[in-house]
């Protein structure tokens, strides 16, 4: 499991670092690569130099927000098919809309759901089936 | 006789010789004394014929007197000195109703006798007594038998002794005169009531004129065909494009489509008729969101009702629209909104580190840990779990005050999503002792209810979770899914306990916001009082209903009614 894991590149874009820290070690632990950013901007520079098997974005981030992110990857021709989870802990409908009108694999809303749930949700997302 | 007089005496110079001086002194004399008695004669002439002018102008007025009396419409009678009477004129017969030969040789009270006694005594004493005429208004008789009212006039005629010869008696029938002073009188007073009325109705209109001047919120009456008949000041603000120099504008009389149009904020284009729903039937609009958009096209975001305007024979006469302006209200809200994003933001982030963190740790992710680290743990973990759901209480609530759009409904399955609720509160009813039994009816597993995310489920979860809290150790939670009996195309899902109960005193508040029960609030502290009350509004945004029945220590049964949705593309 650990070794199909070790394949793939996921990109955490969360600016809390008690948070990202947390995401990363499980992550981790897990066998997957893992990068961070901070911001949307630094987001938007690290995807261009190494497109991920799967990003987990936050909303509200500094600089450019997750929407914005979202916006601008899918509008570009080479990041466009990136698969995206939002981890927000934003919970209000018209946010879940808003991102999913973006295309998005998955919206979690972070202190709802479980560090397993999470896993378990970024590995249906990068192995859809099974 | 002057002449011959004349002759006689030339005659008698003529024939005598001269007389004697003393015989001529004696004619002489005779002669004064004839014209003495000459003179005499012809002023008794004169005076005989001064009378017979005097005489014939009598008779002539008499006629004359005669003549208006049997002309004039008052009656009129002349009587002797016992009020017999001698003369009664025509007008008597038409006011008394008594033929003329009826009335001579009686006396007046042939129409009579509808006075008081003393009445005629005084009368009698006056004309009689005092010899003096009497005026006055008197009640008499017609031979129909019908009461008149007449003013009458009866003057004493005296002869040379100052002894009544005769009475004369006017009367005038003064009862139609009368009839139609009372008529005046009454027709005033009502006009004076009226008047009054007028008045009170005027002050009335005024003071509500006054209010709805003076009250904060818009008000616009229009008429049928669409025109302003009152538009308060606030409502003159609201539409009053400032600047156009147009500020007092009178608005009365103008069509209401040239000063505003109101539409749905969705579709600000498509202006919505209110007069049009209205004639067409439509009782009122109550308290609708909408915007009102001026002449220049600016727009103010309001809420605003619509009456129809009906006159007392309950005809439709125009329609009264009220509008509130909602700009500070949408700050309001859009500050609430941020302070949301914000709480949910900044209070769940740390929450969920802090879960994960010790999920980790519990995992062993970290490293082995000793049983009693992981059970002080557990324990930690458990708190942050009850504190993020109680964030999501108040995120719920506030969501609801907000009254916003929260995303599209979906089909949930009920029977999958009660199983689910039962399954994440296994835990928590295993340390109560309380066992979850669940049951649902023939075919209810292909159930589905339209609900907006989550909406089901916090609805399932409170009343499991709240009939687990408020049982005693060893008894059962009932959870059942079957049809509504009631209404067809309704499931019913029904959580029942064994528990404390809702005291009576309490039932009505017990879906209020923040309110606990007493006894709720003694058998567990923590809570927020908000559980209820989100799954109340859930309930009934999804188009369904909550009841519940309970008896204080026996226990409480929870029933939510949803409308079972129609599956389009299974």
């Amino acid at each position: 499991m650990k070794v199909r894991n070790a394949s793939k590149y996921i990109f955490i874009v969360e600016d809390d670092e008690f948070v990202s820290d947390v995401y990363k070690r499980k992550l981790l632990k897990e066998g997957f690569t893992v990068a961070l950013a901070r911001d949307g901007e630094e987001a938007l520079r690290e995807v261009h130099k190494r497109k991920p098997d799967l990003m987990l974005l936050d909303i509200v981030i500094p600089l450019k927000d997750g929407f914005q992110v979202l916006k601008e990857i899918r509008a570009d021709e080479a990041l466009k098919d990136i698969p995206v989870i939002i981890m927000s802990n934003l919970s209000q409908g018209k946010d879940i809309e808003r991102a999913k009108e973006f295309g998005i694999s998955d919206y979690i809303v972070k202190s709802n759901v479980s560090i397993s749930d999470m896993v378990e949700r970024v590995t249906r997302c990068l192995f859809p089936k099974g | 006789m002057q002449s011959t007089h004349k002759e006689l005496s030339r005659e008698e110079e003529r024939q005598k010789p001269p007389l004697s001086e003393e015989y001529v002194k004696g004619l002489e004399k005779k002669v004064k004394h004839l014209e003495d008695t000459e003179k005499a004669i012809l002023n008794v002439l004169e005076d005989a014929r001064i009378l017979e002018a005097q005489l014939r102008n009598q008779t002539e007025e008499l006629k004359k007197f005669h003549m208006a009396a049997e002309e004039s419409s008052d009656h009129m009678i002349i009587t002797d000195p016992d009020g017999v009477i001698l003369y009664a004129n025509p007008a008597v017969e038409k006011i008394t109703g008594f033929k003329i030969e009826e009335a001579i040789k009686k006396t007046p009270s042939l129409w009579g006798k509808q006075m008081k006694g003393d009445f005629y005594e005084k009368f009698w004493n006056t004309i009689k007594k005092e010899k003096k005429k009497f005026s006055g208004e008197i009640i008499n008789k017609r031979k129909t038998g019908e009461q008149y009212v007449a003013e009458i006039s009866v003057v004493p005629l005296l002869n040379e002794e100052n002894e009544v010869q005769f009475f004369v008696g006017i009367e005038r029938d003064i009862t139609e005169k009368r009839k139609y002073e009372d008529q005046l009188v009454t027709q005033a007073k009502d006009l004076e009531n009226i008047n009054e009325e007028l008045q009170r109705e005027k002050e009335e209109r005024d003071s509500i004129l006054r209010f709805l001047r003076s009250i904060g919120d818009g008000v616009i009456a229009v008429d049928l065909g669409g025109n302003v008949l009152f538009v308060n000041e606030t409502a003159s603000n609201l539409i009053t494009v400032s600047g156009l120099g147009d500020d007092k504008r009178e608005m009365k009389g103008i069509r209401c489509k040239e000063l505003f149009w109101i539409a749905s904020e969705k579709h600000p284009d498509d202006s919505i008729d209110f007069l049009e729903r209205i004639v067409g039937g439509e009782t009122s609009l109550e308290d609708t969101h909408g915007i009102l958009i001026r002449v220049d096209k600016s727009i103010v975001p309001i809420a605003y009702s619509v009456n129809p305007i009906r006159g007392e024979d309950g005809r439709l006469l125009g329609c009264m629209l009220i509008i509130k302006d909602m700009t500070d209200e949408r700050e309001v809200d859009s500050a609430k909104d941020r302070f949301l994003s914000v709480a949910a933001h900044q209070l769940r982030t740390p929450l969920s580190g802090m879960r994960w963190h010790m999920e980790m740790l519990l995992d062993g992710d970290v490293g082995e840990i000793s049983p009693e680290v992981k059970e002080v743990i557990e324990q930690v973990h458990e708190n942050t779990l009850r504190m993020a759901g109680l964030i999501n209480d108040l995120l719920n609530v506030a969501l609801l005050d907000a009254g916003q759009d929260q995303g599209s409904a979906e089909l949930v399955n009920v029977v999958e999503t009660a199983k689910n609720s039962i399954d994440e509160l296994k835990l928590f009813a295993e340390k109560l002792k309380i066992s979850l039994d669940f049951s649902a009816s023939e075919g209810a597993r292909d159930w589905s209810v339209r609900s907006l995310p989550r909406r089901l489920y916090e609805i399932c979860e409170n009343l499991i979770h709240n009939a687990i809290k408020y049982s005693r150790p060893d008894s059962v939670v009932a959870i059942r899914v079957e049809a509504s009996k009631k209404k067809e195309g309704f499931c019913v899902l029904t959580v029942s306990d064994t528990g404390i109960g809702i005291p009576k005193a309490e039932r009505e508040k017990i879906f209020g916001k923040f309110f606990r029960a007493s006894n709720a609030f003694r058998w567990r502290t923590e809570g927020t009082g908000l559980g209820l009350c989100v799954v109340k509004s859930f309930s009934e945004e999804m188009g369904g209903s909550i009841v519940f029945e309970s008896e204080e220590g026996k226990g409480t049964k929870f029933i939510v009614e949803l409308p079972i949705a129609k599956k389009e593309n299974a």
